[in-house]
């Protein structure tokens, strides 16, 4: 948090020292900003005292951009807010973006905090490594915290080159003891050790070669650094979840096929720590009707396979899963938006289902809903620990 | 005698032959013209406005910024930013478009800072929306029709060549088009008709408020769309049209679309 106030602060005092060149340099800049406010419903009580089943929250998204006109310059800021009237541990503040890109012809780089994605699937996004999640944001970890970088950007003849040098690693959040998505003991984000002698300041790095030929995408990508999400190594009596951040070594592969209405999609890593080693990987298609009956309407139908050699070791759960999903977008004035998903343990038999739905009202509003379910939860499954956690949310925003 | 008739009837099918020939010669040689005429722009941006009006007459405002590059020899590149609705606020696409192949096309999702490749076949659904079908959005290349020329005529004072255009592309939404090119002004655009899969009449696009720019190119400050089937209608209003705004094919990439 330190690190971040403090880039805040240079980066919006960089913004005012070119305030005075803006007009002499035609300098383009834009604000814009998100009001949020959400409900969580859980419809069964909790499986540990202290949950409580209702969440009320409210969130702020601020953006600015500040763009020289030449494209040379670029600073980009995303801010992010929350509060939430129940849970303690999701009332936080993030800085998602707030960098300086310099652009050359053949090469850029920016400094800063940054989002950066990395994949292909839809269900898992196993390559992706550069962000932490916002565990307390969104519990699919879709949600990412800034990540301070300095990012090198080499695009050439053979393929575009990217080059990480992240100075700092970031822990995750967990809810508090009244929050629902949480272990028997709530963990505190402290609570999780950094397996190195220099903490959190210990450095990463990160290559990645992408390339597109026809209709094939492809990347290669290395990280080297403290990993993002937990090593979970099982139950300690003593200690309770057996968690830490270990310095690894992953190597991520990421393979699309496009022709006509099909993808093909592959994601595939390989990852080393000192005490655990282990291969993951997602497979699967995705086909889009379009326009079905000249009505506008698309639906597509995702599936994909999820494998992870740790099995029950696997902090996501997703270790031989079959994922299938429909998406359905009707086209209109409105946005509306339709998704719908499982989530099936081949040999445990767990069942997480999800239901997204969105739509604008007006102009500058939109209402978005989800529910998430989980059925037949097996014992073994570190899923089962948030076997009573079924979520309906709604949100309401209002752009400016 | 009877040979006689047969070799008569065996000149009339040759003469209708070589008429249909000569009208998808002529109608072709139009839409080629059309083409070269706006060759050359090497680059080009603009800012566009979509004015979305439904039945009632109430109507809700796309905005929108596009980025061009011309391709030699293949169809051209380009970036779409959405700037309003606020909700999707920073959206981009990217296209290269192809004369024979598929077009390549991705998704910037600003929220994710993701970058999704995306199929490209849903030709015919509509655009945000709108009364205009992504295939009415993307530059338009010789090779993806089929041409008959019809008639020359005169509408308000101004000479137009008639040319149906058939789509080779089975996805596409439509059994024919039919384009009205203006012969005095380099074979440019003035109204184009669209008729459906049954051949019904679905949509007529009116070019308004030419331009010249770069003492060449031809550009219509607002298309207006309308649906004869559903009563609804769509404006397209273009600001800020520059040409040769120096754009390269590194402007045009996956990497670009985070900027």
């Amino acid at each position: 948090m330190r690190v971040s106030l403090i880039l805040l602060f240079v980066s919006f005092r960089s913004i005012s020292g070119f305030s005075q060149e803006a007009e002499e340099k035609k300098w383009s800049s834009d604000f814009s900003l998100e009001l949020e406010v959400e409900n969580q419903y859980f419809s069964n009580k909790g499986a540990y005292a202290n949950q409580l089943q209702n969440f009320l929250s409210g969130a702020i998204k601020p953006k600015y951009n500040l763009q020289s006109a030449d494209g040379k310059h670029l600073f980009k800021v995303e801010l992010f807010f929350r509060s939430s009237l129940n849970d303690p541990n999701r009332t936080h503040f993030d800085v998602r973006e707030a960098y300086y890109r310099y652009n050359k012809k053949s090469w850029s780089v920016s400094v800063g905090f940054k989002k950066v994605f990395w994949g292909v699937t839809e269900s898992n996004h196993l390559v992706d490594v550069i962000n932490q999640a916002d565990q307390v944001e969104s519990f699919d970890g879709e949600e990412k915290l800034g990540q301070p970088m300095v990012q090198f950007n080499y695009p050439t003849k053979i393929g575009d080159f990217e080059f990480y040098y992240l100075p700092a690693a970031r822990r995750r959040q967990f809810p508090s003891d009244k929050g629902r998505y949480r272990f028997p003991v709530a963990i505190a984000r402290e609570d999780i050790p950094f397996v190195n002698d220099l903490k959190e300041w210990h450095p990463s790095f990160a290559v990645r070669w992408s390339k597109s030929f026809g209709n094939v995408d492809t990347g290669l990508s290395h990280f080297y650094g403290v990993s993002r999400d937990p090593l979970y190594l099982g139950f300690n009596p003593a200690t309770g979840l057996d968690l830490s951040y270990p310095v690894i070594n992953q190597s991520g592969l990421n393979l699309q096929y496009t022709k006509d209405a099909w993808q093909f999609k592959l994601e595939s890593i390989y990852r080393t720590t000192e005490r655990q080693s282990f291969v993951a990987a997602v497979a699967g298609f995705e086909y889009t009707f379009g326009n079905i009956r000249s009505s506008g309407v698309d639906l597509g139908v995702v599936s994909e396979y999820l494998y992870d050699s740790r099995g029950l070791l696997t902090f996501s759960g997703l270790d031989d899963d079959v994922f299938i999903g429909a998406r359905i977008a009707l086209n209109d004035v409105k946005s509306t938006e339709l998704l719908m998903g499982g989530i099936v343990d081949r040999t445990k038999g767990t069942q997480l289902y999800r239901m997204e739905g969105s739509r604008r009202l007006g102009e500058a509003w939109k209402v978005a809903v989800m529910a998430n379910l989980l059925n037949e939860v097996s014992p073994k499954e570190i899923l089962s620990n948030f076997r009573t956690d079924n979520l309906i949310q709604l949100r309401v925003s209002r752009f400016f | 005698m009877k040979i006689t008739n047969a070799k008569l009837l065996s000149l009339n099918v040759f003469l209708l032959f070589t008429l249909f020939a000569m009208a998808q010669d002529k109608g072709l040689e139009i839409a080629k013209k059309s083409k070269e005429w706006d060759e050359g722009f090497e680059s080009a941006q603009t800012d566009l406005k979509m004015i979305l009006t439904n039945k009632q007459g109430q109507t809700s405002i796309n905005l929108l910024s596009n980025k061009t590059l011309e391709v030699k020899g293949d169809g051209d590149k380009s970036i779409v930013e959405f700037n309003s609705p606020k909700d999707v606020k920073g959206t981009k696409t990217l296209t290269y478009t192809h004369k024979k192949s598929d077009d390549d096309q991705w998704i910037f999702l600003p929220s994710i800072a993701r970058v999704k490749r995306i199929s490209s076949t849903n030709k015919s659904g509509p655009f945000m929306g709108s009364e205009f079908a992504f295939e009415d959005l993307s530059s338009f290349e010789v090779e993806k029709f089929t041409y008959k020329f019809i008639e020359e005529t005169t509408i308000n004072g101004t000479r137009m060549a008639v040319v149906e255009m058939y789509p080779t592309d089975v996805k596409s939404g439509y059994s024919k088009k039919v384009g009205y090119f203006n012969l005095d002004k380099n074979f440019r655009f003035e109204k184009i008709e669209y008729f459906d899969r049954k051949n019904t009449k679905l949509k007529t696009l009116e070019y308004e408020g030419y331009k010249q720019y770069a003492s060449k190119f031809w550009r219509a400050d607002k298309l207006a769309m309308t649906n004869h089937q559903n009563g609804k209608k769509t404006d397209l209003v273009f600001t800020n049209y520059k040409f040769k705004v120096g754009l390269s094919d590194k402007d045009l990439t996956e990497e670009s679309l985070k900027n």
